[in-house]
C-alpha cells in the first residue's frame, strides 16, 4: 500500500470518527443564566479629597487659632 | 413584527462595549464548539463542561479589551480554550487517566448493541493516539474534523499560515501512522 492510499484511509477513519459533541442542553442555558446575573461588583475607594479638605480646614481653623490667641497674649503682655 | 438578526460585526461591537445581550448572542454561537474542542481534549463531560464554563467566564471578564481583526471572533475563544486546557493538562499530568469508555457517561457493553460499542472502541483507540501527539497537531485535527474548517480557517485561529497548518496537518498524519502501525 502506498503512503497516498495508507494517508486517505487513515483520513477516512478520521473523518468517520471524529464528530461534533453537543453538550447537555440544561448546562448551555444554566451556565448563560449564570454568566448573565454576575453581580455588579463596585469597588468603593475612600474618597481623598474630601479627606484632604477636611484635614486642611482642621488645620487652617487651628492655625487661625493660635494665630488670634498669640496675638490677644502678646497684646495683653504688653499692656 | 420580526426583527431581523443584526450583524455579527454589530454584535460584536455591542458586546466589546460591555452589552451583556450581545455576549450571550456570541455565547450561543460559539459554545458547542468551545465544548466540543474541550471535550476532545480532556476526554470527559465533567472537565469539558468546567472548561468550557471558564472560557466564557474569561471572555465576558476581557470581552471589553477584545481587538477586533480579520480573524473570526472564535478564534480569540479557542485560544482561550487552549490556554486552559494546557493549564488543565498540566495540573493533572500525575493523574491517572480514565479511559473514555469507562466513564460514567457511557453505557455498559451489554447496554448497547456490538457495533457501537466497536465504534466507541475504536473513537477511544483513536482518541489516546491523538491525545499523544503535541496540542498544536491535537488543535488541527479538531478543528478539521470536528469542526470541518478548512486550512485557511484553521491557520486564522492558530495565528499560522495556511502553508504551515498544511504541512503540521501531514506531519501529524505521518504521526498517528506511525502509532497505529508501532
Amino acid at each position: 500500500m502506498t503512503d497516498l492510499d495508507s494517508n486517505s484511509q487513515l483520513e477516512q477513519k478520521l473523518d468517520k470518527l471524529l464528530n461534533p459533541v453537543a453538550p447537555n442542553s440544561n448546562y448551555i442555558s444554566e451556565l448563560q443564566k449564570k454568566l448573565l446575573s454576575r453581580a455588579d461588583v463596585s469597588v468603593e475607594y475612600p474618597n481623598y479629597l474630601m479627606i484632604i479638605i477636611i484635614l486642611g480646614s482642621g488645620l487652617a481653623l487651628g492655625l487661625g487659632l493660635v494665630i488670634i490667641l498669640n496675638h490677644l497674649f502678646s497684646r495683653n503682655r504688653g499692656k | 413584527m420580526i426583527t431581523a438578526p443584526l450583524p455579527e460585526d454589530q454584535i460584536l461591537d455591542r458586546a466589546i462595549s460591555g452589552d451583556d445581550d450581545a455576549f450571550s448572542i456570541l455565547y450561543e454561537e460559539n459554545v458547542r464548539k468551545i465544548y466540543t474542542y474541550i471535550y476532545y481534549r480532556t476526554g470527559n463531560t465533567g472537565d469539558a463542561e468546567d472548561l468550557t464554563a471558564r472560557v466564557f467566564q474569561r471572555a465576558l471578564r476581557h470581552i471589553t479589551r477584545y481587538k477586533k481583526t480579520n480573524v473570526p471572533f472564535s478564534a480569540w475563544l479557542y485560544r482561550i480554550a487552549h490556554n486552559l486546557v494546557a493549564n488543565w493538562h498540566r495540573d493533572n499530568q500525575r493523574r491517572k487517566e480514565v479511559p473514555i469508555e469507562e466513564h460514567a457517561d457511557f453505557e455498559s457493553h451489554q447496554d448497547i448493541p456490538d457495533d457501537e460499542y466497536e465504534k466507541k472502541q475504536e473513537v477511544e483507540a483513536l482518541m489516546r493516539a491523538v491525545r499523544k501527539l503535541p496540542s498544536d497537531r491535537q488543535m488541527v485535527l479538531i478543528l478539521k474534523y470536528v469542526e470541518d474548517l478548512s486550512n485557511k480557517e484553521i491557520g486564522d485561529i492558530m495565528g499560522k499560515s495556511e502553508g504551515a497548518i498544511k504541512s503540521l496537518y501531514h506531519r501529524t498524519l505521518l504521526d498517528l501512522r506511525d502509532y497505529f502501525e508501532a
